[in-house]
């Protein structure tokens, strides 16, 4: 007797029925379709008793000719006879087995969850045209590509039919296959040899092969053998096919194997599609809600592209190289912030032109000439951006790449100037406009480039790291008071990656994402700002400071203090916590060069950390009032 | 699974990689783990303790892609040994190392595992490469 649990996990339901219609077998999908349960059904029912079909390949009746031979998919209205339920199925019927054990699969597919994933569909599409709700002119747009989004999840609809097919020990497909194979794997699988089938190629063929006969021959539980066959259908016209195998047996003994091929193209392309979307409409979200900073990024990105090309006039030096490099890595980090997938696609690529010239004294004059190429794309790429969203981003052109005039100016001249506006009596909301707009900048600005710095430690010492999470990037400050507190960080970042971070393989032994995550956040209080820098690493362990202490501060008596108190330590002179002396953070300066730039300023660090959980650095420094701040007006 | 006593080999190039499996099987409960940086070292290790009936080695967890010979190298050779006929024998592999491990299942492996894995797996593989040499009743 064939073991019908190998059509427990298909997608379509599945009945098995005796010749007298008795439901002899069905999985999960069929007894959802008649809203009952499995155990319900077994043995119990007539097929026949729960579902009226409108039509069939052949008449509902055992002695009818056609119950010998596979029929072809057909559509087909059903009634459901014990429940209010009616809709379309697309049925194929199997014979199975000999004689007495004769027996018919049911493969049914139920097309009716169409207008389920339609309607799904409808109501993610409502939530983007609220978003996009204050911007009329763009509906129109969006709605067009909707549109296309729509026909990609139709195709996925309509794609969802699978190819089954046996095949035996030989590797030789056998008669029973779905018309689905004909589209799906582009031949006709009956009699076929699986290896030409699956279009296997010449240097696979012994571990085709071999796969084949460890299969059969179970030198290894199914289950482990089959992630190692062919998993996925090199299809001519670039279909995503996906293949699956499951297990006929007979008398314990595996017979056949049957190869499920699923096409997945639609649901692939419906997902790219829909991520699309989603980038756009959190560009949109973004640069409605943060116009100053948009405009902004669109200004620097022009700068930063001008300043690229102007060195691109001589031949690059160290200097050049290493300049370009963290230009164009600004301007990728901040593309991405703003959604613009294309800039920073291509700023990366114009990044990795150069980087493997990192460190040298020069570039060969072909990469040069390649950098400029790219850098022409580049600005295509912004261009493009700029035009496709003209009715969006009001920008008259000219501003980004056109002719307009910039102006200069020394932020020391502008205070100058506006202590003269102040004296000449100009109110204290322009006074504040002014430095929000000219003086103060983004937080973030000063800080995204450490996701470069701890990528690229985390890089080198082999560890895998989610790109830097900066919270509260969007706050404004003087940045000039604070310059040396934000260099310093860079000490905290290379600890985190250095010593918090595990690799990739150990973090998976503790169940741990392979990738860590460092995080900082940035917030203004009343009277001071915290920057919190976290991380999801190892933690520090306080007996392996204290075991250092005996060593760098002998005098120091650690005795009495708590493991908080012990790991306070880490920012004493002279200390470094690891025994050798690692490439990125045990260079002398230390953890000291971090507390002694925020207490000159009057602030304070402290470190916190959980075992196995993790190490957060908060460090809190007073505002610093320019002289233009109403509140130092006022006191 | 099988018994806590049992004698592990864990051999692999990676001195971090060996202490992790070293510390998670301890923590396990399997306190007898001998570890070996290549397949020579373990190919001599398992022909001592064979000599020596209370310390004979009862399972082998080897990584596939190692300098010197790889695991399916050792794999064929302690198969080639009718002593080791039956010795549970665990390959620790990667995603893309298809071939060698279908090669490794006709040549008799007990199992195998797939990196990055985590500790409930590997008891896990480890217990049914013992059942299937160790059939019960």
């Amino acid at each position: 007797m064939v073991d019908f649990s190998v059509f427990d996990s298909l997608l379509p339901a599945t009945f098995v029925v005796d010749a007298t219609t008795k439901v002899i077998y069905c999985n999960e999908p069929a007894a959802s379709l008649c809203q009952t349960s499995v155990r319900r059904l077994l043995g119990k029912s007539q097929l026949s008793d729960l579902i009226e079909f409108a039509e069939l390949p052949f008449p509902f009746k055992q002695e009818s000719p056609g119950w010998d031979s596979a029929s072809p998919l057909v559509e087909t209205g059903f009634k459901l006879l014990k429940a209010e339920k009616t809709g379309k199925l697309q049925v194929a019927i199997h014979p199975m087995g000999e004689g007495e054990n004769r027996c018919w699969v049911f493969f049914c597919h139920d097309v009716t969850l169409e207008e389920v994933l339609a309607a799904k569909y409808h109501a993610e599409r409502a939530q983007l045209e609220e978003y996009t709700k204050n911007l009329e002119v763009i509906v129109a747009q969006r709605t067009a590509e909707l549109r296309t989004v729509n026909e990609s999840l139709n195709a996925v609809m309509n794609s969802l039919g699978q190819g089954f097919l046996t095949f035996n020990a030989d590797g030789v497909a056998g008669n029973v296959f779905t018309r689905a194979c004909l589209d799906i794997l582009e031949a006709n699988p009956q009699g076929a040899q699986l290896m030409e089938l699956l279009k296997i190629p010449p240097d696979k063929n012994t571990e085709f092969k071999m796969w084949l006969k460890a299969l059969f021959s179970e030198a290894l539980p199914f289950e482990d053998l089959k992630p190692l066959g062919p998993g996925l259908f090199p299809h001519s016209k670039g279909k995503y096919v996906t293949i699956d195998y499951y297990p006929i047996r007979s008398d314990k003994q595996l017979r056949e194997v049957v190869l499920v091929a699923t096409d997945k193209t639609g649901e692939y392309k419906a997902q790219q599609e829909l991520e699309r979307e989603r980038q756009h409409a959190s560009m949109i979200l973004k640069y409605v809600k943060n116009k100053d900073q948009f405009l902004q990024f669109l200004q620097s990105s022009k700068v930063i592209m001008d300043q690229v090309d102007a060195m691109l006039k001589k031949p690059f030096d160290a200097q050049a190289i290493a300049e370009s490099f963290r230009l164009l890595h600004t301007l990728e980090g901040e593309a991405g912030t703003f959604s613009l997938a294309e800039v920073r696609l291509v700023s990366r690529k114009c990044q990795q032109v150069i980087e493997p010239y990192k460190g040298k004294s020069g570039l060969p004059a072909e990469v040069q000439a390649a950098l400029g190429t790219e850098m022409l794309a580049l600005r295509g790429s912004l261009d493009h951006f700029l035009e496709e969203n003209s009715d969006l981003i009001q920008l008259p052109k000219e501003n980004v790449n056109g002719p307009s005039r910039y102006v200069e100016m020394e932020v020391g001249q502008l205070k100058n100037f506006m202590a003269a506006m102040q004296v000449g009596g100009a109110s204290a909301k322009i006074i504040e406009d002014f430095q929000n707009r000219f003086l103060k900048e983004p937080v973030s600005k000063r800080l995204t480039h450490y996701d470069g710095l701890v990528q690229n430690v985390a890089e080198k010492l082999g560890k895998k790291l989610k790109p830097l999470k900066i919270v509260g990037g969007h706050i404004l400050v003087h940045p000039e008071p604070y310059m040396e507190i934000f260099a310093s960080l860079v000490h905290v970042f290379r600890n985190a990656v250095d010593h918090g971070i595990e690799p990739a393989e150990e973090r998976t032994w503790v169940e741990k994402p392979e990738e860590g995550q460092i995080t900082l956040t940035f917030e203004e209080l009343t009277n001071e700002y915290q920057l919190v820098i976290q991380d999801d690493g190892q933690g520090i362990d306080p007996e392996s400071i204290r075991k250092k202490l005996a060593k760098t501060h002998p005098t120091l008596d650690t005795s009495k203090q708590s493991d908080h108190e012990v790991i306070q330590n880490i920012f004493l002179p002279g200390f470094s916590s690891k025994e050798s002396i690692g490439e990125f953070s045990g260079r002398g300066v230390g953890m000291d060069a971090v507390r002694e730039q925020v207490v000159k300023l009057g602030g304070n660090v402290e470190v916190y950390s959980e075992a196995g959980k993790g190490t957060k650095f908060v460090i809190q420094f007073p505002k610093v009032h320019s002289s233009f701040d109403p509140a130092t007006k006022a006191a | 699974m099988f018994p806590k006593e049992t004698h592990i080999l864990a051999v692999d190039d990676s001195l971090n990689i060996r202490r992790m499996v070293v510390s998670s099987l301890q923590r396990l409960g399997y306190n007898k783990v001998t570890a070996c940086e290549d397949a020579n070292e373990a190919l001599e290790k398992l022909k001592f303790f064979a000599k020596s009936p209370s310390n004979q080695v009862g399972l082998v967890l080897s990584d596939l892609n190692m300098p010197g010979p790889s695991g399916l190298d050792f794999l064929k050779t302690v198969r080639a040994d009718a002593g080791f006929a039956t010795l549970p024998f665990v390959l620790v592999t990667t995603e893309s190392e298809k071939g060698p491990v279908i090669e490794a299942a006709m040549s008799g492996v007990s199992a195998y595992i797939v990196k990055p894995f985590n500790i409930e797996t590997l008891q896990q593989r480890m217990g049914e490469a013992w059942a299937k040499h160790h059939p019960k009743g």
